[in-house]
Formats: C-alpha cells, structure tokens, sequence
C-alpha cells in the first residue's frame, strides 16, 4: 500500500492538534476551492513522494519523544487525507496507540470512508467551508451533501467532542450572516468547538500564480 | 525566524523535563545561533539523539522510563506566537517543496 505525499512539516506547536506534531500532507483533493492553499496537492503533476504506512512511521518516528511527552502526533492533512483512509489504518497499526492521529479534512468523502478511519482517530479538524450549499458549491465546486451526512454521523455517534469544525470566512463568498447561520447549524448538531478563521486569499493567489507558471 | 526560535526554545525545554525525569545527565546551552531557523538543528537533533540512547540504555537495564504527558499542556504557553501559519521552513518533502503547506490563518476561536 502506497500514498502520496506532498509534503511533510516537522515541529508544529498549536496549530493543528495538541502538542508537537507533523504534518502529513496528501496528494489530492475532491474539492476545488478557489482560494486553497496548498494547490500543489491538486493534482499528481505536482511533486510528491511515494510513502508506505511503514516508510512514513520511520520517516516521521525522530520526534517520537516530542509526541510522547506532548500527547502529539501525526495529523494527516492534504489533499483530503479520507481519501487514504487505509493507509490511514495501516498506519495506527504500526505506530501503536502513543501518538495521536488527527485528521484535517473537508468531510466531502463517501459515509464508508470515514467510518474506516474513525476507530483509529483522535481528533477531526473539519473545514466545512461553509452550511449554505448554495455557497458551497460555489466556493469549491462540489456538493455539500456529503459534509452534511458525515457531520451528522459524527454527532449521533457521540463523536462531536472530538471535532474542531472550522467556519472560515471566505472573502467575496460569504458573509457575517452567512457564517453566523452556519455556526448556529453546526452548534445544533452537538458540535461545541468552532474555530472561525479567514482565508488568506493574497497568499492562496500568490501560490496559485507561483503554481501556474 | 522568531517562531523557529520559539519553538527551538519549547522542544529544548521539553527535553530538559525527559532528562530530568529520567535522572539523565544533559547538558545543553542557548543557541546563539543568528540566522534562520526551523527550530531544529544538527545540534538539537543531537541532543535529542542522546536522549533517546539514554532512554533505550535505562530500559535495557531495567530501569522506568518516564516520557508520556510530560510536557501536557504545551500549546497553551506560547499561543499567540502559533496562531497564525504560513510556510514552515522546516516543511520539506525530502528538499523538494519546501515552505509549501499553508493552513488558513486563525482570526478569531470561539468555544
């Protein structure tokens, strides 16, 4: 079993999951958003490293002390990291129950996917974009069915405490109303841990030119 | 540059916590080190390579080894300093894309 990857950031300290982690950036992503971040996952002729679950956990396993002490760990981003929701697996079989494996994810994945991972998972950042589907699809091209159906999973499993949901105000997309209505949808599922940010979109634009030259 | 010195500064304490749990001897001094930083160096990375054959000589003779939780709690020290993120320069996919993974940057956290 391989994955690719397009790159791996050592040494993060409270931005993605608690404690010390490395971030595990996946190729690829079923979204389009306008302003991403990291285009270069979006396709596979961007440069990426091909990884084993066993390569990776000897890749990523020089700071096991710094996960260990921490209560860190890998978070699995991308891309869409459901996408490799066996490597996933295959993963936490090798690195054993010590590191915390969190997911960044958009949730924009088939139900059986993310059932797959959840056993293995300690915490889901979730950047649903936004509820209102119409601006969903805007933003990223896609449906937002799939988000909504795996959120609700999530809630009626008595998972919604391992969920930090992220309403990011997109610029030229949405509004104070919009997120606003968006959060009140999300708190009514059960989910109490919202993270509201701002996409940088000169940066998404600056590496979206970088990208296309 | 100043986040890799703060987080130079966070991973050097935690090590200092693992020795002293462990009844390790460690010795370490402040990096003077003016350039860039990703909050690693050979010589962090030396240290912390020394911990770990410590460690691993303790559990080959035998004795407890204390690692886990011993630094719980560490984002909550610095967290202004991390809000935000742009490219790491320690991000790397083996020198191929380097600086290239960007979060959105955090403006407001409610709970």
């Amino acid at each position: 079993m391989k994955a690719e990857v397009s790159a791996i950031s050592r040494l993060r300290i409270g931005i993605d999951g608690e404690g010390v982690t490395t971030l595990v950036a996946f190729m690829l992503c079923p979204l389009e958003c306008r302003f991403c971040l990291n285009p270069q996952t979006l396709s596979l002729d961007y440069p990426y490293e091909e990884y084993t679950p066993e390569s990776l956990y000897e890749e990523l396993k020089k700071d096991e002390l710094y996960f260990l002490a921490t209560g860190g760990g890998i978070t699995f981003g991308g891309g869409e990291p459901l996408l490799r929701h066996g490597f996933i697996r295959e993963f936490r079989k090798i690195c054993g129950p010590g590191w915390k494996i969190n997911l960044e994810t958009s949730l924009n994945v088939p139900k059986g996917f993310l059932e797959d991972v959840i056993p293995v998972t300690d915490s889901f950042i979730i950047d649903i974009k936004g509820m209102d589907p119409k601006i969903y699809s805007s933003y990223t091209g896609r449906d937002n069915g799939a988000v909504l159906d795996n959120l609700r999973m999530l809630s009626s499993n008595g998972l919604a405490s391992k969920c930090v949901i992220r309403i990011p105000e997109i610029p030229g997309f949405n509004d104070r109303d919009a997120l606003l209505e968006s959060e009140r949808l999300v708190r009514s599922l059960g989910f109490e841990t919202i993270d509201r940010l701002k996409y940088d979109t000169e940066y998404a634009e600056r590496k979206r030119n970088m990208q296309d030259a | 540059m100043q986040r890799g010195k703060e987080i130079c500064r966070m991973l050097k304490e935690i090590r200092r916590r693992i020795a002293r749990e462990n009844d390790i001897e460690f010795i370490t001094s402040e990096c003077r080190h003016k350039g860039s930083c990703a909050g690693t160096c050979p010589k962090c990375e030396a240290e912390l390579a020394y911990l770990e054959e410590q460690l691993a000589s303790r559990k080959r003779l035998g004795k407890a080894v204390r690692v886990v939780g011993l630094s719980m709690g560490l984002a909550t020290i610095a967290p202004v300093l991390f809000t935000s993120c742009k490219p790491d320069e320690q991000d790397s996919i083996k020198g191929q894309l380097e600086g290239d993974i960007a979060p959105a940057q955090v403006i407001q956290k409610s709970e």
